[in-house]
């Protein structure tokens, strides 16, 4: 569980926002009907499942700011981008559609991970501009 | 200068629809390489039938633009395009993956910048393609670079705080990425 600090909230925000795109995205899986200009992914009803079911874990660990349920949401879809890689050397589909389907479920995974298993920063005041090139 | 946009923007100065601006412009790069992932298919990645990326791998060839590289593709790519086309599936699908979501975003738009060039090496004498896609494909990828725009409604934003907290090797390593 996340601490009240302001940065569990931010973190908490972006795992909002990463749930309703992965959401949105499953949407593809009704693509077909689109002209292909606008079919940005090919994605199965297995993948668009667990993009849904992703999102909805993410989307509930940000409101009841859950860092173990992000974690459990990003590790889904990290995990299911994987299968598909495997799946894609052995022309097997298991989350139907094709590599456009591992690169956006993958994506979001490790969008989720990164958020869940880094550590909270320290008090000290944040410098926006150290680090920069 | 205002303040930062929002709690998931880490840029004093830019306003929320500036932010929103950057965010849009790198998730449509990002849907540009998942969208083109697409069609890199295993195993043989279209040598079988003279297609997918072994056809566009090939016009190198047949219309060379810089005549190192186009002997580069004929004698080593396409020969082992079973390789290279898994490469191109990674390196694209990260390019999709990593834009979406915003992070270590400087250092994949270099990455764009350098796929763009070999894609642009390959294609941009073959007939009917418009030489702007690729000028403008390279050019969004160095504004995705100059305005670090994972830092606006991006992972690199929101995470930044915690790097910058951090004396860490990795830490250090994302701040100069993101």
């Amino acid at each position: 569980m996340t601490g009240g600090s302001g940065t569990s909230t931010t973190r908490d925000r972006a795992a909002i926002v990463i749930g309703a795109a992965a959401i949105v995205l499953a949407g593809f899986v009704f693509g077909a009907a689109l002209p292909r200009e606008f079919r940005f992914v090919n994605i199965g009803p297995v993948g668009a499942g667990l993009l849904v079911a992703g999102g909805v874990l993410s989307i509930a660990s940000g409101i009841i700011r859950q860092r173990m349920l992000r974690l459990i949401a990003g590790a889904l879809l990290t995990g299911a981008a994987l299968v598909q890689l495997v799946g894609l050397a052995v022309s097997i589909r298991p989350l139907g559609g094709d590599a456009s389907a591992m690169a956006v479920i993958g994506g979001l995974g490790i969008g989720l991970l990164v958020l869940s298993l880094l550590p909270s920063p320290s008090t000290q005041p944040h410098d926006p501009t150290k680090g920069n090139p | 200068m205002s303040a930062a946009a929002s709690p998931l923007v880490d840029g004093p100065g830019l306003t929320r629809a500036s932010a929103v601006m950057i965010a849009v412009l790198r998730c449509g790069v990002a849907l540009m390489w998942i969208q083109n992932v697409a069609w890199k298919v295993p195993p043989d990645f279209g040598r079988a039938n003279n297609n997918g990326l072994f056809f566009w791998a090939g016009l190198a060839v047949e219309h060379p633009v810089f005549a190192p590289y186009s002997a580069f593709v004929d004698g080593v790519v396409l020969p082992n395009i079973e390789v290279f086309g898994w490469f191109t599936l990674l390196i694209e699908a990260g390019l999709g993956a990593f834009l979406l979501i915003g992070l270590a975003t400087r250092f994949w738009a270099i990455v764009g910048i350098g796929q763009t060039l070999a894609i642009t090496l390959s294609v941009l004498f073959a007939p009917n393609e418009w030489h702007w896609s690729y000028y403008l494909m390279g050019l969004a990828h160095l504004a995705i670079f100059a305005t670090a725009a994972g830092r606006s409604y991006g992972v690199d934003g929101v995470m930044r705080e915690t790097w910058s907290a951090s004396s860490g090797r990795l830490s250090r390593l994302m701040m100069r990425l993101s």
